[in-house]
């Protein structure tokens, strides 16, 4: 998958890790050395992407799932918490990575990205 | 302060070292549940003038258990600590989330009762819009907190170390 981020990424960025939902919904995430990236598909030739700067997010969530797959959301509140009486969906999430694949792993690298000791 | 390390351990990064870890309280009383019981207790009172009012009555005690028990059950397992780089919350086999401490604008201590009280974190800029939901104005990032925690002066002068502002 890095042909689809190789036109975002900066000269001193590194591809890590890209993957994709195993739900299906046209989103492709991937992490560098410096940002979390999520490229959605509109259509099969337009998209929107979204970044994040992984030092400057304030809360890193993982979810797990079964079978090694979790849910990675950035910034905001935790997924459980009431919002008093909102039953609504938490309108906190800056982005997230949706069911993915050995989801624990990649949250400990980004952890380590935003901490200094990874690479 | 440590004692809950167990639960920490598989969390930790290779330069990280846990500087004080708690088990969340189940009951809560000073928070979202009092303003609640604020709600609902008036409601209770005014029911009298009301005739059949069973069913308002029934109602009202079915809204207040619901919400009691879902406060109750999302305490239930969680814990909570700090080490040297940031805040760690494990709701055990449910999720497990990082609080970024050094990038926070502030921290604070509210509902304060003896020598317990809840931390909350408020971050720096406030401008995310939740751009593939369609929503594209800026909307406030709700921080996690730590509820009605022990000692909670020593826990919140440990934060402020780690951020720096103290030595």
């Amino acid at each position: 998958m890095v042909d689809e981020f190789k036109e975002l990424l900066t000269e001193q960025e590194t591809l890590l890790w890209s993957g994709y939902s195993t739900m299906g919904n046209y989103l492709v995430y991937a992490v560098t050395n410096r940002r979390i990236l999520i490229k959605k598909y509109l259509t099969e030739k337009y998209f929107k992407v979204k970044t994040l700067a992984i030092k400057e997010i304030p809360t890193i969530v993982l979810i797990e799932e079964k079978k090694g797959v979790g849910t990675i959301k950035f910034g905001g509140s935790d997924p459980m918490r009431e919002n008093s009486l909102s039953w609504g969906r938490d309108a906190t999430v800056i982005a997230q990575f949706k069911s993915i694949l050995e989801a624990k792993e990649l949250y400990r690298k980004i952890l380590s990205l935003q901490y200094g000791s990874g690479k | 302060m440590k004692e809950y390390f167990d639960e920490f351990k598989e969390e930790l990064l290779e330069t990280e070292k846990l500087l004080w870890s708690e088990k969340a309280t189940k009951v809560v009383i000073f928070d979202e549940e009092f303003f609640f019981i604020s709600f609902i207790l008036p409601l209770l009172y005014f029911t009298k003038f009301l005739e059949n009012n069973l069913a308002l009555l029934a109602l009202a005690l079915l809204l207040f258990s619901v919400k009691f028990y879902r406060s109750f059950k999302r305490r239930e397992n969680l814990f909570y600590a700090l080490t040297n780089l940031r805040i760690i919350i494990i709701k055990k086999g449910f999720y497990r989330e990082s609080i970024n401490i050094k990038i926070l604008d502030k921290v604070a201590i509210r509902n304060r009762f003896r020598d317990r009280g809840t931390l909350k974190f408020y971050e720096k800029t406030n401008t995310h819009g939740d751009f593939f939901n369609g929503d594209f104005g800026a909307r406030q990032v709700v921080l996690p907190k730590l509820e009605n925690v022990k000692n909670v002066e020593m826990v919140y002068n440990e934060i402020l170390k780690v951020q720096g502002y103290i030595k």
